[in-house]
């Protein structure tokens, strides 16, 4: 799936080290719940959501959930 | 949009619609069916709602539905769910043989809905109950004929509820609840549009349905055959 | 809003009213959808749209007398359409035929007397209402007077052909009649009901009753007679001369008189506008150029194809559109207010009373007035769009993004860092209450300072001052409670100083004070520098500016205001300026953007309102600004290739006396200067006009730079404990504080962000580029910061947020 941008490769966690994997990572907005497939650290909980999601298609749900 | 797609699925679960079985759940809790009353579930899928039916419920249940594939994907998920394949227009049980029918999220996707509800009439015993979950119109504008509006695919039988509730009582039916479910329906399309499924194609419909007059919502009714 | 709240909004527009042409046709064909097919070169949709309306559209398309020329627009400019013309041409060659659907029979007989015009067009109706009808006829053709037109404008044959039509729909037809008292009488029982055609009726002596001068009394409204199931009509020859379509007009009444009749319902309500009316539809023709009629070649044979094209497309389809013409928003949203009102009406009552307004659209104006000040009706979309708003919140819908932006800089300014109420330094009381508006401190702070001194050196009785938010931005939020309470505490604190005469320095704070804190006296800066006279060094800036001619950019709210305006433009031409005002102002001076907190629900519609005042047509925005979408957007709806609205940038250095509209202009790239700056120069020589955009963390360290000023004044400090975060240095390139503040990401929310990483070392590393990522979610918004240390502080490489909140990692 195209969540995942060329760069998250190159983030790790600076907490502990390790390199980030792709997990579920869970999302609430305007009671609705979500799931995205997102890079994190598995021992910190650090996610990692890159510029374009947020202001891309994290925009456009937010957009659609508040009915505008 | 393709309802039998794998990424679609991926989002929505079995239940390919807004709300999965929580919106069956309040629609039961109104009707209060007896233990092995007779439902027909109209577009079932792959049956989530039947076995949902059945399984919690305690409903004799069967689906219809026009896709073979989604038939065949319930089977092999349940393998004794009675699932048939047929058409909404013509269905193959025997006047007033069914206590209850549901028909989510599919209304709005008939060629003919007038039809379909004749049909469900018929097959329906006096006093039965419709339960109807599907996409409508928020605005009442212009367009007010079933299957008119600007949009394509998934939205485009969507029209103002006025309208429906017409054509309910046209087809001997008449409206006892009748509730907003809009919520539902944005979380959908959010969903759709994190994953990046069919973005440019139920998405597209909703923000071009939303970017003038008429602006999709989902509700849920339940009527009863006259 | 209630149901009459929305039928008197609706009455006040009045684009959905017919335009001139079809109110004043007694039978009201729709000329000017007609007259735009005909304009596309579809003679057969053209002839659909007389159909519609028209009895025989192929006689009374050849013959109509065209009283709708009469009333056409465009004789105010240079001549009517020659709507006579066009029918002609398009019945004499379409190749469609009228449709006509009766419904279904009823067991009703009605006899017609006499085959006149106005009789045939009683049939026609009749039978299409599904009654019985028999055409009774002395002589033995059917058509009366339509038998006297000269066969090249009215064939015998069409006649006869469109006649034909009353046989097909099952009338019947008896000639020869002898219409006798006798034989009415037998009629009469014969038959439900009777009309009659006056045409056909001359000289015959039926008992009905007659006026002074034996004329058959019949009722205009109605066409009853003495005799309740006898009506009439036509005969217009008599009166002045024969008008066919008048003739087709009492057919039509007839009829409808005569279904009420045998209905027994009530004959004359809802008729008032049968026949023709004036409409309440206002066109403008101000911009419309003038282009001869076309006149025919081929003289009485009418228009070629080429000349019927070329005359069809002079109309200018008459609608209104006033407002939409000059404002953006209304544009945008492909509306007009009618439509509006019914959409915000239906969604907050029929559906359930659940409150589904379409948010953004009445989120989005600016509640500027322009729309009320063009619109003959004054139709106040900012009314409506400020009620709905109240509603959405009372009704907890109102989705917090659209306003927490702009609502949590309101509780900034009224916060601990800005807030701020004393009397004049070692004063006691204070007979003037300086308000200088929590927008102007924070974009020229140090005018601010400097006037207030002078106003403390003019003015007796003291001079003290009051920093905060006049509570605009809950106004427009359509928060009525967190307003309420502003404006409650405002007037608490005001009180408590003595009831001073309020200075305001910013007229939407002046105008909210007038409406909600009546008692309060309130003068503007500007007043009050009239009188007591501009200070010394003025004068010395005109310089300064790119010239000595420059424009005003009067803020929205004036536009009921004349009184600051004449004052301000005082005030700029003592500093010897010459004023060239702009097209757009006086009553109607235009939105920046700000108003109706359009930048915070609508930054694209923002930033292209703005532009569209900002930045001229094929002309390209600085580039220190982000051209927004539709920049060069400057051509509003189009309509019969008119092309509506174009406002006209002038290249003169602007001067506002706004804070809002300054910073927007400057933003977009408009040499604009606020008319402190010049009143109170800075002495270091620079361009007030030339001071481009200011970020929203800047303002705020500016409020507080003039709290911190006037406590120090006082021998007081800032009592406002720095957050250990706000000690952070940061460093940000130009295009990186653009971008953040366009996202509007605060300077002390990155702080905050870095803050936290850098204490608990949660954050991720790039090993490209080694930078840091980190995030932080802070009420509603997660802040995202990406950044590296530099020399004691910190490199911001970009910020983003989202909303959306994340719970956590799925197992």
């Amino acid at each position: 799936m195209s969540n995942q941008p060329e760069e998250s490769s190159a983030w790790s966690c600076a907490s502990c080290g390790t390199p980030l994997e792709i997990v579920k990572v869970a999302f609430t907005y305007m009671k609705g719940n979500f799931e995205v497939p997102l890079p994190a650290c598995t021992s910190c909980g650090l996610v990692m959501i890159p510029e374009d999601l947020a202001t891309g298609k994290m925009a456009e749900a937010e957009r659609i959930l508040e009915d505008k | 949009m393709n309802y039998e797609s794998a990424e679609l699925h991926a989002v929505t679960g079995p239940a390919i619609r807004p709300g999965g079985v929580e919106l069956t759940a309040r629609a039961l809790e109104f009707c209060s069916f007896p233990d092995s009353a007779r439902l027909l579930d109209v577009g079932c899928g792959s049956g989530a709602s039947v076995e949902y039916l059945r399984d919690h419920h305690h409903l004799n249940a069967a689906g219809v539905d026009m896709s073979s594939r989604l038939l065949r994907d319930g089977k092999s998920r349940v393998a004794s769910l009675p699932l048939v394949l047929g058409n909404a227009e013509r269905l193959p049980f025997g006047d007033e043989s069914l206590d209850g029918i549901l028909c989510e999220c599919v209304l709005s996707l008939l060629p003919d809905a007038e039809c379909a509800l004749t049909e469900f009439c018929r097959i329906l015993r006096p006093g039965g109950r419709l339960i109807l979950s599907d996409v409508y119109m928020r605005e009442s504008g212009e367009n007010q004929c079933h299957g008119e509006n600007s949009t394509d695919g998934c939205l485009k039988g969507a029209v103002a509820y006025p309208v429906t509730k017409k054509m309910l009582e046209e087809s001997g039916f008449t409206v006892l609840f009748w509730e907003d479910h809009t919520p539902l329906l944005k979380e959908l399309a959010a969903r759709l549009v994190l994953a990046d499924v069919a973005s440019a194609v139920f998405c597209g419909e909703y923000k071009k349905a939303g970017d003038g007059y008429q602006r999709p919502g989902y509700y849920l009714l339940v009527a009863r055959k006259d | 809003m209630e149901k009459d709240e929305l039928q008197q909004w609706e009455n006040k527009c009045i684009q959905e009213e017919p335009p001139e042409c079809t109110a004043t046709c007694p039978i009201h064909v729709d000329a000017r959808l007609f007259v735009k097919e005909m304009a596309r070169g579809d003679v057969d949709a053209a002839f659909q749209v007389l159909a519609r309306t028209m009895p025989f559209p192929g006689i009374l398309g050849r013959i109509c007398d065209h009283p709708c020329e009469r009333r056409c627009k465009r004789d105010q400019v240079e001549a009517p359409i020659a709507i006579g013309l066009l029918e002609r041409r398009c019945v004499e060659n379409t190749t469609t035929r009228a449709r006509i659907q009766p419904l279904a029979r009823r067991d009703k007989r009605v006899a017609v007397l006499g085959g006149g015009f106005a009789g045939l067009c009683a049939a026609w109706d009749l039978l299409k209402k599904g009654f019985r009808v028999t055409i009774v006829e002395a002589g033995g053709l059917l058509g009366g007077s339509l038998l006297e037109y000269p066969a090249d404008i009215l064939p015998p044959d069409v006649v006869r052909e469109e006649i034909a039509v009353l046989e097909t729909l099952g009338g019947e037809f008896r000639y020869g009649a002898v219409l006798d008292e006798a034989a009415f009488a037998r009629l009469r029982s014969e038959f439900d009901a009777i009309f009659m055609d006056r045409e056909a009726m001359a000289g015959c002596d039926l008992p009905l009753t007659r006026d002074d001068s034996g004329e058959i009394v019949i009722d205009p409204a109605t066409g009853a007679t003495g005799e309740d199931d006898v009506f009439a009509g036509g005969g217009t020859r008599f009166s002045s001369a024969f008008s066919p379509v008048t003739e087709a007009l009492h057919g039509r009444k007839g009829a409808l008189s005569i279904e009420r009749f045998i209905q027994n319902v009530q004959l004359s309500t809802g008729r008032e506008n049968e026949g023709p009316f004036s409409t309440r539809l206002f066109t403008s023709i101000a911009e419309i150029e003038p282009v001869p009629r076309i006149i025919p070649t081929a003289g009485d044979a009418g228009y070629s194809s080429e000349e019927a094209l070329a005359e069809a497309g002079r109309c200018i389809q008459c609608e209104c559109m006033e407002c939409v013409k000059v404002c953006l928003y209304l544009e945008r949203f492909e509306g007009y207010p009618k439509k509006y009102a019914r959409q915000i009406f239906n969604n907050e009552y029929v559906m359930h009373g659940r409150a589904h307004t379409k948010n953004q659209f009445v989120n989005s104006c600016s509640t500027c007035g322009l729309c009320e000040t063009v619109c003959p009706n004054d139709f106040y979309m900012g009314d409506l769009c400020l009620q709905a708003r109240r509603t959405m919140n009372e009704r907890k819908f109102m989705p917090a993004s659209f306003h927490e932006f702009a609502l949590s800089d309101m509780a900034h300014a009224n916060g601990d860092s800005f807030a701020l109420l004393r009397h004049e330094p070692g004063g006691e009381k204070s007979a003037w209450l300086y308000f200088p508006s929590c927008q102007l401190c924070a974009t020229s702070p140090l005018p601010v300072l400097t006037s207030y001194r002078y106003l403390r050196e003019k003015l007796a009785g003291g001079v003290g001052i009051m920093l905060g938010c006049c509570g605009a931005p809950a106004f427009w939020a359509g928060r009525e409670d967190l307003f309420k309470a502003s404006i409650a505490k405002l007037r608490q604190q005001w009180d408590e100083m003595g009831s001073p005469k309020v200075i305001t320095a910013c007229s939407t704070c002046r105008s909210l004070f007038t409406e909600r804190i009546p008692e309060m006296e309130t003068q503007s800066i500007w007043e009050v520098m009239e009188d007591i006279g501009l200070p010394v060094g003025a004068s010395s800036l005109a310089e300064r500016l790119t010239g000595s001619t420059v424009s005003v950019a009067d803020p929205c709210i004036t536009r009921k205001d004349p009184q600051t305006k004449e004052s301000v433009r005082r005030i700029i031409k003592g500093l010897d300026f010459v004023v060239e005002e702009l097209p757009l102002s006086g009553e109607k001076p235009e939105c920046c953007g700000f108003g109706g907190l359009m930048f915070n629900a609508n930054p694209g519609l923002a930033r292209d309102v703005i532009a569209h005042r900002a930045v001229k047509a094929g002309t390209s925005p600085p580039s220190t600004v982000t051209a927004p979408q539709g920049w060069f957007r400057t051509r509003l709806r189009e309509s019969a290739d008119t092309v509506y609205y174009h406002t006209k940038v002038s290249d003169n250095d602007y001067i506002a006396y706004c804070a809002m509209c300054r910073d927007n202009l400057a933003a977009a790239g408009k040499r604009t200067a606020h008319l402190l700056e010049l009143v109170f120069p800075d002495h270091d020589g620079t361009d007030p006009a030339g001071r481009g955009w200011i970020s929203w963390s800047e303002r705020r360290n500016n409020r507080s730079l003039v709290r911190d000023a006037v406590l120090a004044e006082h021998g007081e400090k800032g009592e406002a404990q720095m957050e250990e975060y706000e000690n952070i240095k940061l460093s940000i390139s130009d295009e990186v504080r653009r971008r953040i503040d366009d996202r509007r990401i605060l300077e002390n929310d990155i702080r905050q962000v870095i803050h936290q990483a850098e204490e608990t070392g949660k954050r991720l590393k790039n090993a490209d580029t080694g930078h840091f990522l980190a995030y932080q979610q802070s009420g509603n918004v997660t802040f995202w910061v990406e950044y590296s240390p530099a020399d004691n502080g910190y490199t911001i490489h970009n910020a983003y947020s989202h909303r959306m909140q994340i719970a956590g990692i799925k197992p």
